[in-house]
């Protein structure tokens, strides 16, 4: 499959700049989120934004967004870290909430549990303030295409 | 979003299709993670439809099966029951499609909890 989003993948990976990346993606660009190297891994970030929050008395994210967040980021890690670049689908996603998503910037790191041929197992934390104390954590199944984009 | 049915037996809402929800740019179709907000508010709505008072009710976990890519260009629902309730806890379940209920695109599963009439005193005196 040679796509324009394909090569925008490609272009991802080779300059290390994943900004393309999010803001060739609508949702992604709807939300705000960002992704940033690190080291061999990417941190993504949501920063803060009041069309994001879900609840504005207390106020606090919607739930949903930050499993949107969550989903996006793991879909991206995939496309970013994979040995070769290829297009993930989800299959299914669970989001345990730990703890009220506070109207400040949100971070999130993903962890490739099994990469297989088919199919890979995410894992995915989200937190605030400090890593030890997640928000929510969420795992991801996602169906990988066949062969290289 | 717009809310289309509220009753005891659930809710249904409906979620218009936007360009700015693509996940995949080429395809069109909307991103996983709109589906998710969608099926947090609604199982999120369908825990109201069991209360006996007015409590706040944050979302304990919640799981999303992806059965089938969503249409492009039309409009996704979403409907959620709460099939059992205790004290504390609401257990809810629902389906996205788009043709017919009978077709989904997606199920879910949401677990709520129930934080007592106390939760909501502060949030009804700020909509006095």
């Amino acid at each position: 499959m040679k796509s324009e989003f394909a090569r925008i993948i490609k272009e991802a990976r080779d300059s290390r700049d994943y900004s393309i990346l999010t803001n060739g993606i609508p949702y992604a660009s709807l939300i705000g989120m960002q992704c940033t190297p690190m080291d061999d891994d990417a941190l993504f970030t949501l920063p803060h934004q009041m069309s994001n929050i879900g609840n504005p008395i207390l106020p606090a994210i919607h739930g949903g967004v930050i499993g949107g967040f969550m989903e996006m980021s793991a879909a991206l890690h995939l496309m970013l870290f994979m040995d070769e670049p290829r297009l993930p689908k989800i299959i299914d996603f669970s989001i345990d909430y730990l703890r009220t998503g506070q109207p400040k910037d949100t971070y999130v790191q993903c962890e490739v549990c099994r990469q297989g041929a088919r199919v890979a197992n995410v894992a995915v934390t989200a937190w605030q303030g400090k890593r030890e104390l997640p928000i929510a954590i969420a795992r991801g199944h996602f169906k990988l295409s066949r062969g290289s984009v | 979003m717009s809310l289309i049915k509220a009753g005891r037996d659930g809710i249904e809402l409906e979620m218009p299709y936007d360009d700015r929800l693509v996940g995949n740019p080429e395809t069109g179709v909307i991103h996983s993670g709109a589906i998710t907000t969608l099926m947090d508010s609604c199982c999120g709505l369908a825990v109201f439809t069991r209360m006996e008072q007015l409590e706040a009710c944050p979302t304990l976990d919640l799981r999303i099966d992806h059965m089938k890519t969503t249409e492009p260009g039309k409009p996704v629902r979403a409907f959620a029951e709460a099939y059992h309730i205790t004290r504390s806890m609401v257990f809810t379940r629902g389906v996205v499609y788009q043709e017919s209920r009978d077709k989904p695109v997606a199920h879910a599963v949401g677990t709520f909890m129930l934080l007592g009439r106390n939760s909501m005193k502060s949030m009804q005196e700020h909509f006095q």
